[in-house]
C-alpha cells in the first residue's frame, strides 16, 4: 500500500447514495435514505422528499433551528440510531468563516452529512539522532476508533470557541500540556476530506498545528480518552502510516500534511507526490 | 484587496472558452478558437473538429510525438504566433508521475494550455529582530513580467531533470547560491492554478521549497534574469502581497504558502483562512 490509499480511504464518499439537506436555502450535508426515512416521523421538522431533505423554513433563526431539531435528534439518539452522544454542540454551516445556522450534537454530523471542523497538532521531539514524533494510543473503551492510534494531540471544533483555543483546551485535556508550551503550536494548514462511514459522511476539514517539544517532557492524558503516549522516530511513523491503516483515518493525512512539509515525502522518493499534496486538500 | 485576490487572480481561466487538446486519447491541455485556426495549416498533424482538437501521430511513441509537433511550432513561432522560442523542452503529460506524452518548446505551451510544472524556493533568514525573506527583481528587460517582484529562487522544470536538482542549479545561476547551502533545501508543498493569459492557458504546478539562509549571505544575480535581491521583514512581505499585484502572478501563491505553514496568516487573523489555504492547491 501507500501515502495514496489514504487519500483514497479519507475520500471514499458516493455522495450519489445521498440526498442534499438544505437549512434557509443552502445545502448544509447529505442524508442517507434509511436516515432520511426516520426523519419522516417529524414532519413539522422536516420536509423529507425524494430530491432532498430540509428543515422546515418556520425554524427560520438560528435558535428556532436548533431547538427544532433538538428533540428529534435526541429522539434518535435514545432508540440507537445516533451513536455516541457527548453532549456537544458544533456549528453548521456550509463554511469555515460564515455565521452559523444553527448548532447540532456532534454525533448527528455525520448522520445529516453536516461539515464539521477540528484541529489536529503533531507534537514533536528533536533528539540527537533525528526528529521524533508523539504518537497517542485512543483508549479502548472509546466510542470511537478505539484503540487506534492518533495525533498527539486532536479533537473536535465546539461552537463558540477559536481554533486556537480549542487546540489549547485539548492540549491540557488530552495530553497534559501546559498553556505556556501549548500556546507555542503554529497553524500550519488545513487537511480536508469527505468521508464515508456507516453512520454517514464526514465532509470535514481540520486545522493542523505543528508544536515542538522539549525532550524532558512527556504528554499525560487527562480526560481518560488517550491509553499512552510514545515517542517514534519520524521514519517509524512514516512507514507506519504507509503500510497500514492503523492510525484513525484522518490522521494519516495530518502526518502526511507534516512528513509533505518538513521535506520527508519529496518529488524525488515519491512517485504520487503532487496527487497526494492536492489530495490532502480536497475543496468542495 | 487581500490575499484571496491572488487566488483568484491566479485561477481567472474560463475553460469554456477552450476546445480540449488530446494527445494518444489523453486531454492534456486547452485552445484557443483563433490559435485552432491556425493549426488546421497543418492537417497531417492536427485533427480538427469542433468538440476537440487531437494530435495524429504514425507511430505512436515519444520520439514520434514530440517530433511530429516540431515543425508546426516553429513555423508558428517564426510568424509569431508563439513568442519567445528558447529551445528549452517541457514533458507534456495529463498528471505529475505519467510518463511523458511527448516534449514541447516551452513558448509554446501556453497555446496548447497543457500543464507545466515549476519550482520555487522561499529563503529566508532568521535575525534578532524575526524573520526576513529574500525578493528578487525581475530584470527589466525580461520577456515576461519584467520588473515585477519574484521568489528568491525559482523556474520552469524542463523534461529530464529532477525538481530538486533543477532547483539547485537555479540557485547557482539565479543568486550563487554554493552547494553547502544548496543541500539544505526543503521541499515543502505544491501550489497549483488555472491560470488564462492572452497566449492561452497555464494549468501549472510548483513544486515549493524552503531554505534558511545565513545571514551573512548576499545572492548575487549571474544570468542577467534578476535585477537585484532585497531582504524584507516578513510581515512587509506579507503586507506587499495582500494589499498589490506587484509579485508575478504565481509568486504571491508560493508566498502565501510559505506564510500559511510558517504560522503568519492563521484561522484567527485571516477570516478566508480555509478559502485561502485550499485555494493554493486546485486539483489539476
Amino acid at each position: 500500500m501507500s501515502y495514496l490509499d489514504h487519500i483514497r480511504a479519507c475520500n471514499n464518499a458516493d455522495l450519489s447514495q445521498f440526498r442534499p439537506f438544505c437549512v434557509a436555502g443552502q445545502r448544509l450535508g447529505w442524508v442517507g435514505a434509511d436516515f432520511a426515512s426516520r426523519l419522516t416521523a417529524w414532519p413539522d421538522v422536516f420536509n423529507v422528499g425524494t430530491d432532498g431533505i430540509e428543515l422546515a423554513s418556520r425554524h427560520d433563526d438560528f435558535e428556532a433551528r436548533s431547538a427544532a431539531m433538538d428533540v428529534p435528534l435526541r429522539t434518535l439518539a435514545e432508540s440507537g440510531v445516533i451513536f455516541a452522544w457527548r453532549e456537544e454542540a458544533y456549528p453548521v454551516m456550509a463554511n469555515w468563516g460564515d455565521p452559523p445556522l444553527l448548532q447540532m450534537e456532534r454525533a448527528a454530523c455525520p448522520s445529516f452529512g453536516i461539515r464539521s471542523w477540528g484541529v489536529h497538532m503533531n507534537g514533536f521531539v528533536r533528539l540527537a539522532d533525528g526528529l521524533h514524533m508523539w504518537v497517542a494510543y485512543r483508549a479502548k473503551d472509546k466510542p470511537t476508533y478505539p484503540g487506534m492510534l492518533d495525533n498527539a494531540v486532536a479533537g473536535g471544533q465546539p461552537i463558540g470557541i477559536t481554533a486556537r483555543d480549542n487546540l489549547i483546551k485539548e492540549c491540557a485535556e488530552e495530553a497534559g500540556i501546559p498553556e505556556d508550551l501549548s500556546g507555542q503550536a503554529r497553524p500550519v494548514g488545513v487537511i480536508s476530506y469527505c468521508h464515508q462511514t456507516a453512520d454517514g459522511v464526514k465532509p470535514d476539514q481540520m486545522f493542523c498545528y505543528d508544536l515542538e517539544m522539549p525532550a524532558d517532557f512527556t504528554p499525560v492524558n487527562q480526560d481518560g480518552e488517550i491509553d499512552s503516549f510514545d515517542l517514534w522516530p519520524v521514519q517509524e511513523v512514516a512507514a507506519r502510516v504507509r503500510d497500514s491503516f492503523d492510525f484513525k483515518f484522518n490522521c494519516n493525512l495530518a502526518i502526511i500534511d507534516f512528513l509533505v512539509r518538513r521535506g520527508y515525502i519529496t518529488p524525488e522518493n515519491e512517485s504520487d507526490y503532487v496527487a497526494i499534496v492536492l489530495g490532502l486538500r480536497r475543496s468542495d | 484587496m487581500g490575499y484571496l485576490d491572488h487566488i483568484q487572480a491566479c485561477n481567472n481561466a474560463d475553460l469554456s472558452q477552450f476546445r480540449p487538446f488530446h494527445v494518444a486519447g489523453q486531454r492534456v491541455g486547452w485552445l484557443q478558437d483563433e490559435f485552432v485556426a491556425q493549426l488546421a495549416a497543418w492537417p497531417d498533424v492536427f485533427d480538427l473538429d469542433e468538440e476537440k482538437v487531437t494530435l495524429k501521430s504514425a507511430t505512436d511513441n515519444f520520439e514520434a510525438r514530440s517530433l511530429a509537433i516540431k515543425a508546426p511550432l516553429r513555423d508558428l513561432a517564426e510568424t509569431g504566433a508563439i513568442n519567445g522560442w528558447r529551445r528549452e523542452y517541457f514533458p507534456v503529460m495529463k498528471m505529475w508521475g505519467d510518463p511523458p506524452l511527448m516534449q514541447m518548446e516551452r513558448s509554446s505551451r501556453p497555446h496548447f494550455g497543457t500543464c507545466s510544472w515549476a519550482v520555487a524556493l522561499n529563503g529566508f533568514v532568521s535575525l534578532d529582530d524575526g524573520l526576513y525573506i529574500w525578493i528578487a527583481y525581475r530584470a527589466k528587460d525580461k520577456p515576461t513580467f519584467p520588473g515585477m517582484l519574484d521568489v528568491f529562487v525559482g523556474g520552469g522544470l524542463p523534461i529530464g531533470i529532477a525538481p530538486r536538482d533543477n532547483l539547485i542549479k537555479e540557485c547557482a545561476e539565479e543568486a550563487r547560491i554554493p552547494r553547502e547551502i544548496s543541500d539544505r533545501i526543503r521541499s515543502t508543498s505544491v501550489v497549483s492554478y488555472c491560470h488564462q493569459a492572452l497566449n492561452g492557458v497555464k494549468p501549472d504546478q510548483v513544486f515549493c521549497y524552503d531554505v534558511e539562509m545565513p545571514a551573512e549571505f548576499v545572492p548575487v544575480n549571474r544570468d542577467g534574469e534578476i535585477d537585484r535581491f532585497e531582504l524584507w521583514p516578513v510581515e512587509e512581505v506579507a503586507a506587499r502581497i495582500r494589499d498589490s499585484f506587484d509579485f508575478k502572478f504565481n509568486c504571491n501563491l508560493v508566498i502565501i504558502d510559505f506564510l500559511v505553514r510558517h504560522g503568519y496568516i492563521t484561522p484567527e487573523n485571516e477570516p478566508d483562512y480555509m478559502a485561502i489555504v485550499l485555494g493554493l492547491r486546485q486539483a489539476g
